[in-house]
């Protein structure tokens, strides 16, 4: 008789594990990654590229250090470093890739405990601290390349100013609130053909990697879902303008924030109700910082003070379960949280 | 398609044995039978044998005693050898009586049942010693004794069989379809009640074919008020959970702490209704019962009708198993089932399928820290919060996790099956509850 095991029911689990999850938002990333490299040449993807070496590395570091398991191999750093990568201006120094991965991993991860633990999304909380601390390198963006042939893709940062330009959004917010700038059009902000961050230009890519995401089931729809239509009814609130909406919805780091890092785990609530009024809280302070605020950009600023908001969720609002009756709490707000957009929209759009 | 919110889908590895006909377990294989006197519910009857008494098959060797108490049942003709300590799948010491085979092939009836009224039926229930047979081994007469304050107007026959592998219920509807549509209107009448539903997940396609030729059956619901209706349920776990049964057919919902008589409803499983006809109208106790006997480590899976006490490595070497490759030998299914460290454990009156699974079928994966990803939450049929049960029974916080309804939890297990980072999340829920049953908590 070979070794018998004696254990605890259920004795069959699913196929999921917590890597596959990972490997599914690698590869659910990699259109927006490759649009990047496109756009930014070999310089761009090589910052994102060592963004997910220091990742690594500060993990590997930080257990070594504390004499435990090495945990790299789960893939959430290198899922951390390619979302922060994504998150930065394509032509940064060196040492900002580096300085992020290794506040990222040491300072919001690996501090508070690791995976799971994190109280904020470590990428979004590293792009703050570098864009608090480097505001000019954070906020200097370039038109995408012009190609004149394969050379410019190798070539590029050229080393003069003259090419750095501000975003939609940054346009948006230079210019007087009745006179927008439409730098570029609504289409190519979704295709991704305009000055950004490396990652977050193309709308239409981090979409593909979000629907990915929302039929492998690694992420439930609400929380991408009412962030983008909850920041085009605030757009249309704040700015009066269904273009206001628009260049909310399509410019800047939404698309990337809504589906990637709003719906970190460890970092967003666990159940629907809490889901939907947290998505809604980061679409209006992202709005909020947008048009009213000091930042062109609002989108990490949002996802961290909801995200520390997060226990708070989960502690007060606790669905009921089955044989309580009917869950109203869950009732009223879905039909507030949606009926508000709807009705905004509706509004905005067709009146 | 009915069906209820939530729950899981795991592999159904129905196909193993869902062409294989009911055998009987070739004679002289099962020498011995080991019959445990109390089963996982009910008072222990009282032994009317002794060693050294010659019994034939089908006699009563044990009178019950209490309400829960059913009589048991001689399943095999021989000599009895005495009652000793035999380990049962829950892996407590039951007291069995142990009868050696003899060649006699006799077999004693009971006497004709008086009439079909309520009270016969369930006085018959008793005496035939019929117990929920679809794995809680709850006794069927004192089920069907619905409470004079209580207005039950559906009879659930319980044929979901959710449980991967098992294709007992199965294969009874497709041999014994007369009889399993028999056995309900039998229980429907003791129960004075008009609808009756029988629930057949889609799987199971053939039985739900099988049971919709006899005459007076109808797969539309509209029909229920003149005919037996076969409901189709969608395949998913656990769609035969009782609560989660009346839920997916009636939309009803059991509250805390009720029982189903409480929303109108009485749920029997589908081979306790087929006994229920074979105690009635075939004077047959309960002897036998079918077993499947399926996993990966079985050359020839099979489902076979079994003597009650019959042991499993009986089974086993019936199925020409190979002990070099079984990682876990389970009794009942692969979700709620109880793993055994032995073979020398007898076939239970609630006992549906035995597995024997090998280590490729567990692929068992050492546990990781919870990534807070809300899976087992999002999975829950009765919408608790597995991940905060779980972390606050390891802290040994069992009061706060008692807040979050740990009480509740049926062990279902999906909560566990849909974690990927493969946390034990029953093993600790049970450990909680456990202690906070010690200090009377419900």
């Amino acid at each position: 008789m070979g070794k018998l095991l004696v254990n605890v029911s259920p004795h069959v689990s699913s196929k999921e594990s917590t890597k596959g999850i990972m490997k599914d938002v690698i590869i659910a990333l990699m259109p927006a990654t490759l649009v990047g490299t496109y756009l930014f040449g070999l310089y761009a993807l090589s910052m994102t590229l060592l963004t997910i070496l220091t990742c690594v590395l500060t993990e590997t570091v930080w257990n070594k250090v504390r004499k435990v398991e090495n945990t790299i191999g789960d893939y959430s750093a290198i899922v951390t470093g390619l979302i922060l990568g994504l998150n930065l201006p394509p032509y940064v120094p060196f040492y900002i890739p580096i300085v992020g991965g290794i506040f990222a991993i040491a300072l919001v991860k690996m501090l508070f405990g690791g995976l799971g633990r994190n109280f904020a999304n470590p990428a979004a909380t590293a792009r703050v601290m570098l864009l608090l601390s480097w505001v000019g390198i954070m906020t200097t963006f370039y038109s995408p390349i012009e190609y004149t042939g394969i050379m410019d893709f190798f070539s590029y940062p050229p080393m003069t100013d003259a090419f750095a330009t501000a975003t939609p959004l940054g346009l948006d917010k230079a210019a007087s609130a009745t006179a927008l700038v439409w730098q570029s059009t609504a289409m190519e902000g979704f295709l991704g053909n305009i000055a950004g961050s490396f990652g977050e230009t193309s709308a239409l890519a981090l979409l593909m990697g979000g629907i990915y995401l929302i039929a492998r089931k690694v992420i439930g729809w609400k929380i991408p879902v009412v962030i983008i239509l909850g920041t085009a009814a605030f757009g249309v609130l704040f700015g009066n303008t269904v273009e206001t909406a628009l260049t909310n919805v399509l410019f800047g780091g939404l698309f990337i924030g809504a589906f990637f890092m709003a719906t970190d785990y460890s970092t967003s609530p666990n159940t629907d109700t809490s889901r939907v009024i947290y998505a809604l809280m980061i679409a209006f302070i992202t709005v909020l910082v947008r048009e009213i605020g000091g930042y062109p950009e609002g989108m990490s600023f949002a996802i961290i003070l909801a995200n520390i908001c997060v226990p708070l969720f989960d502690r007060y609002i606790i669905p009921k379960s089955f044989g309580d009756g009917r869950d109203t709490v869950a009732l009223v707000t879905n039909v507030a949280v949606f009926g508000f957009i709807a009705i905004t929209l509706l509004v905005g759009f067709v009146l | 398609m009915s069906s209820f919110r939530k729950g899981v889908h795991p592999h159904d590895c129905k196909e193993m044995t869902s062409q294989k006909s009911i055998e009987k377990l070739i004679s002289g294989e099962a020498a011995k039978v080991f019959i445990p006197i109390s089963q996982f519910a009910g008072e222990k009857s009282d032994v009317l044998v002794q060693a050294g008494d010659v019994v034939t098959c089908g006699q009563c060797i044990a009178k019950a005693t209490g309400k829960f108490g059913v009589d048991i049942h001689a399943s095999i003709s021989g000599t009895v050898v005495g009652v000793q300590k035999e380990i049962t799948a829950v892996g407590s010491y039951v007291d069995c009586i142990v009868i050696e085979k003899n060649d006699d092939s006799g077999y004693i009836f009971m006497e004709n049942i008086k009439s079909e009224e309520s009270s016969d039926v369930i006085t018959r229930i008793k005496e035939a010693g019929i117990i929920g047979m679809g794995g809680a081994s709850f006794p069927t007469h004192f089920k069907l004794q619905v409470p004079a304050d209580k207005v039950v107007d559906f009879l659930l026959i319980n044929a979901a069989e959710c449980e991967p592998y098992i294709n007992c219920d199965n294969r009874l509807m497709i041999e014994q379809s007369i009889k399993c549509v028999e056995g309900a209107r039998i229980v429907a009448k003791a129960v004075g009640v008009k609808k009756i539903v029988i629930g057949v997940e889609e799987n199971k396609a053939e039985a739900i074919e099988a049971l919709l030729t006899v005459p007076n059956t109808s797969s539309d619901i509209k029909d229920v008020e003149s005919k037996v209706i076969i409901l189709k349920l969608k395949t998913k776990y656990p769609q035969g959970a009782e609560k989660i049964l009346i839920k997916a057919i009636t939309s009803r919902e059991v509250p805390t702490g009720k029982l189903p008589a409480d929303v109108g409803c009485v749920v029997v499983n589908l081979h306790t209704t087929y006994q229920v006809f074979l105690a009635v109208r075939e004077n047959r106790p309960l002897t036998e019962r079918v077993v499947t006997v399926s996993g990966g480590a079985l050359e020839n899976p099979s489902n076979f009708i079994v003597p009650i006490g019959t042991l499993y490595e009986d089974l086993f070497a019936a199925t020409k198993g190979d002990m070099d490759t079984v990682c876990e030998i389970i009794s009942g299914g692969p979700m709620m089932g109880f793993t055994v460290f032995s073979t020398r454990i007898p076939v239970a009156k609630g006992t549906s399928s035995i597995l024997f699974l090998t280590e490729k079928e567990i692929a068992k994966e050492s546990s990781s820290v919870c990534i807070n990803c809300g899976k087992c939450a999002s999975v829950c049929p009765l919408k608790l919060m597995p991940m905060y049960m779980d972390s606050y029974s390891i802290e040994g916080d069992f009061e706060t996790a008692n807040k979050y309804g740990i009480m509740k939890c049926m062990e279902c297990g999906c909560c566990s099956f849909a974690c990927p980072a493969k946390r034990p999340l029953v093993q600790s829920i049970r450990l909680a509850k456990k202690a906070l049953r010690k200090k009377g908590a419900r």
